[in-house]
């Protein structure tokens, strides 16, 4: 047997859409000063923007842990393109706004950048949490392995603003399987002493034993023309992520598709030994 | 000896297992069984194991619901869905793959005459982040003696395109198998399990 070939790379193992937010409608009281309204009007379609300024989208809604939800959407029409990602944790009323951006940057257009804004849900009694969603240091020197099915991709957290990538042997023979020219592609390997793949990261707690982590491949944008910014909300209790990749392909392609993957703790001193390429510090 | 899948999967609960949260889709509705029994969803524990179905465990009892497109439930028993099973399905018999509900502890899995064999997959899951098809990383040593091969009694049934149920009739576990995503969902001793399927990572 093989695998749906009509899914995405990174998205066989995502798990089922969530729909139980359907019919539910919140108040996000966010830091940047302006409450956005966010209606789950059917199963796919939301409301969300300012008073009076409130668009739909079709939206992708997953869920991670007990009420906390990740939901991604995007006008198809707009350009630049702008993807929101809303990160509802319904445990602490607190919500999370991320912001990717691409054909914005006038010398590489196909590199994405992402900005972040914090806030709280409105509570039925009108207050709001004085708490936010935070940036940590927690996974700082740690390293997970992530099986997206037919890709596996070990992300080491460097710094509190870097990552960089490995790859396992398992998850290179499972990467060349069937598409051994892969073989020959540099952002499989990264294998000699002197060569690491760096990029920006942001890691933000979103509460115990989980975690939104947003990469960026900005590296790659100015090498190649084009790049993700890639964004999962994980979980560590049960070693399992959701999310999506935002951004664009060599061949011209957008994608802003939503992905699953199961993790593995992954040693990844060597990786973490070796001198930055590009950023000094 | 491990006799249940619960226990081989999760090394005798030394593993973490993959998990995922329990979905509230399901609280306040009610369909019938095809019996005609009743069934009213609470707060019971339930896990997504597609856009439209479900594994529920109602108080014990394994069921398996499916949104139907005008919105009402199929339910089934899993056990009694599968009691009558057998022999395995043609696409599972003689199926040899390897599965995982545990992060790091992959299982070689053969689907042979009525039964799951288990075993410790020989292949390590972590290695040096150096490793290259040029440098193959040597194997970590083992912490422990890996556990020795199980064969569970195994009746399966086909559910849909590639969707299966599996009942382990010793024990009880069920679990349901998507094979066109390769993944794994159930409930097994009171927790959301969830786990995938691979073919062995051989060219």
């Amino acid at each position: 047997m093989q695998p749906n070939q009509s899914t995405g790379m990174l998205s066989v193992f995502r798990p089922p859409l969530c729909f139980e937010l359907t019919g539910r409608q919140f108040t996000l009281v966010f830091d940047d000063g302006y409450d956005r309204t966010l209606v789950f009007k059917d199963r796919k379609k939301i409301s969300f923007g300012t008073a009076g300024e409130e668009k739909e989208y079709d939206c992708d809604c997953l869920k991670i842990a007990d009420r906390c939800y990740f939901v991604n959407f995007e006008d198809p029409t707009l350009r630049p393109r702008l993807g929101i990602t809303l990160v509802l944790d319904l445990v602490q009323d607190l919500v999370t706004m991320a912001l990717a951006h691409l054909y914005v940057n006038p010398k590489f257009p196909g590199m994405p950048s992402i900005d972040y804004v914090f806030g709280g849900i409105m509570r039925e009694d009108g207050t709001v949490p004085a708490a936010r969603h935070g940036y940590t240091t927690d996974l700082v020197g740690k390293s997970i392995s992530w099986n997206y099915g037919r890709f596996d991709i070990a992300h080491v957290y460097a710094t509190e603003h870097y990552y960089r990538v490995a790859f396992t042997a398992r998850g290179l023979a499972r990467a060349y399987r069937g598409r051994p020219e892969l073989r020959q592609s540099q952002n499989m390997r990264y294998t000699a002493p002197e060569d690491v793949y760096e990029d920006y990261f942001s890691p933000i707690k979103i509460r115990d034993r989980i975690y939104l982590v947003g990469l960026l491949e900005t590296v790659k944008a100015q090498k190649t023309g084009h790049g993700n910014s890639v964004l999962v909300l994980m979980n560590l209790d049960g070693m399992h992520d959701v999310g999506r990749s935002f951004g664009s392909n060599s061949e011209g392609g957008n994608g802003n598709n939503t992905l699953g993957a199961f993790g593995v703790w992954h040693d990844a001193s060597d990786v973490l030994a070796k001198k930055s390429s590009l950023f000094i510090r | 000896m491990v006799k249940n899948l619960f226990d081989y999967v999760s090394d005798g609960g030394r593993n973490l297992l993959f998990g995922l949260p329990s979905t509230e889709e399901l609280v306040g509705r009610s369909a019938f069984l095809p019996d005609g029994t009743e069934v009213r969803f609470g707060d019971e524990l339930a896990v997504k194991c597609d856009d439209d179905l479900f594994l529920i465990d109602m108080a014990g009892k394994i069921l398996l619901a499916e949104e139907l497109p005008d919105g009402s439930l199929k339910v089934l028993d899993t056990e009694k869905t599968t009691a009558g099973a057998s022999a395995l399905p043609e696409a599972l018999e003689g199926w040899e793959s390897e599965l995982s509900f545990a992060s790091g502890y992959i299982l070689t899995a053969v689907f042979e005459d009525g039964t799951l064999t288990l075993s410790p997959s020989p292949e390590p899951v972590v290695s040096s982040p150096f490793a290259s098809d040029d440098e193959p990383a040597p194997p970590e040593a083992p912490e422990a003696p890996a556990a020795p091969p199980v064969t569970l009694s195994l009746q399966a049934v086909e559910t849909g395109e590639k969707r299966f149920l599996l009942r382990f009739p010793e024990t009880g576990e069920t679990v349901f198998l998507d094979a066109r995503r390769f993944l794994l969902y159930g409930i097994l001793r009171g927790r959301i399990v969830a786990g995938f399927v691979e073919l062995p990572p051989k060219e």
